[in-house]
């Protein structure tokens, strides 16, 4: 017995190491198996709360670059707008309401914190499941697109971005509608690859890659990049293609969040392909 | 002794400060993680029981974990940090000379044993953590330059630091 207690106090901190590194990894479990656990919970709403007061702050010094970000889409509306056409008949035309049905919402939320320099780069938001947001929605930008909603807390959602090692996405080329997977290898956050083309489809440098709607997530059309350069993979058949993406990730102020009204149907049907 | 207290706990809040709000800001050329709060458990005082220096490993990696919206993966590799710490100070622990709050610093260890000391933990930290975050075969090289461009300017800066704030004491 005394030498289990002599044996207990010369080595007592490795237990405590164990202990503790026990403790750790456990709470890395809880990131991947069980999302919104209450550890990752805490974690999600203490850090948004600090992020959040800090943007107040730092978000002065943007003003002049989301100010004029802001314009350009405004004019960019403006063509859009009735008015800003002219009218070459008389002829009424009649839109019937029933024919459309809203697929998405657009919800603007603002980033406050960001990470793009590591492997897997996450983006958190100032809005949260008292908005709307749920996990699963997708996040886009002005001009491009950011990633998909992992975590929401009830004022704070957390957004798995295109730069992360998980991150596939159906995309297209917008000329040929040759489909493929948009990942990102790691490095620069100006630049992603496409794998999945088969190389029997012609591909041209400076061809826009845009999503493919096959992520039941992003609306179709919604652009990703331009394509770089490309190679033909000998062995494999596919092409190997590296993009620049259209959203400059640095620099990005203001999101929005796309609710698909569909995605109940939509996952209710493939489920039913699971089962049979 | 409430002095060593309070300045531990002032470097607690200031580097977890410098880590969260800034350096996980910062990007250059996309492959550089840079991570100044090693250095919090490099400096605790020399005599601080080993139990001690894991309890606040955990805990600065924990903060750090909270603000990069994963948890675990700075605080498995904080704890373990904390853990090999000892092996590298025991040489100045033997002298007797030192006084109880003493922290490790380039002037009473010696530029070059500091060096060292710093540069070994702050590789296997970075290392580890890189590592257990995204380990890939396929990614092998790119992962290998993340790990050494980081743990270089983390060095780097860490040594910056440590004659900043340090050096003017010796004189």
């Amino acid at each position: 017995m005394n030498n289990l207690i002599r044996f207990l106090q010369k080595y007592y901190y490795v237990f405590l190491f164990l202990i503790l590194e026990g403790i750790a990894i456990y709470f890395i479990s809880c990131n991947s198996y069980y999302q919104g656990s209450a550890i990752t919970n805490l974690a999600n709403n203490v850090a948004g709360y600090t992020f959040d007061q800090c943007n107040k702050i730092s978000h002065y010094f943007s003003l002049a670059s989301v100010n004029e970000e802001l314009v350009k889409e405004n004019a960019r509306l403006r063509e859009q707008i009735e008015s800003s056409y002219v009218k070459y008949t008389d002829r009424v035309m009649i839109k019937d309401d029933t024919i459309y049905k809203q697929q998405f919402a657009f919800m603007e939320a603002k980033v406050i914190s960001k990470s793009i320099n590591k492997r897997n780069n996450y983006f958190m938001l100032n809005k949260g499941r008292s908005s709307g947001i749920d996990k699963d929605m997708s996040v886009i930008a002005q001009n491009g697109i950011v990633g998909i909603v992992t975590q929401v807390t009830d004022n704070f959602s957390l957004v798995m971005t295109v730069l992360h090692q998980d991150s596939k996405i159906a995309v297209k080329n917008k000329r040929t509608q040759a489909s493929g997977t948009l990942v990102w290898e790691g490095g620069s956050y100006e630049k992603g690859k496409i794998i999945d083309i088969p190389s029997s489809m012609p591909l041209k440098v400076g061809d826009t890659i845009i999503t493919s709607g096959f992520s039941r997530n992003f609306p179709e059309g919604i652009i990703v990049g331009y394509i770089e350069k490309f190679s033909k993979d000998q062995g494999s058949g596919f092409y190997n293609v590296d993009i620049k993406y259209s959203t400059d990730y640095n620099k990005l102020g203001f999101v929005y969040v796309v609710k698909n009204f569909f995605k109940i149907e939509q996952e209710q049907l493939e489920k039913g392909m699971k089962n049979e | 002794m409430n002095n060593s207290i309070l300045f531990t706990a002032l470097r607690f809040l200031a580097l977890l400060a410098v880590q969260v709000l800034i350096l996980n800001n910062i990007n250059l050329f996309g492959y550089v993680e840079p991570i100044i709060y090693v250095w919090f458990i490099l400096l605790l005082p020399i005599r601080t029981p080993k139990w001690l220096v894991l309890i606040l490993s955990f805990l600065i990696g924990f903060c750090v974990d909270i603000f990069s919206g994963q948890v675990g993966f700075h605080t498995a590799v904080s704890v373990f940090s904390g853990f090999i710490r000892p092996i590298f100070l025991s040489p100045l622990n033997a002298n007797q000379q030192q006084e109880s709050n003493n922290i490790p610093t380039s002037s009473n260890m010696g530029f070059l044993p500091y060096l060292g000391y710093v540069s070994v933990i702050t590789f296997v930290h970075i290392f580890l953590l890189i590592a257990i975050e995204s380990f890939r075969w396929a990614e092998i090289l790119p992962m290998l330059m993340r790990i050494i461009l980081s743990s270089v300017s983390s060095i780097f800066l860490i040594m910056i630091c440590e004659l900043m704030f340090f050096k003017s004491n010796k004189d």
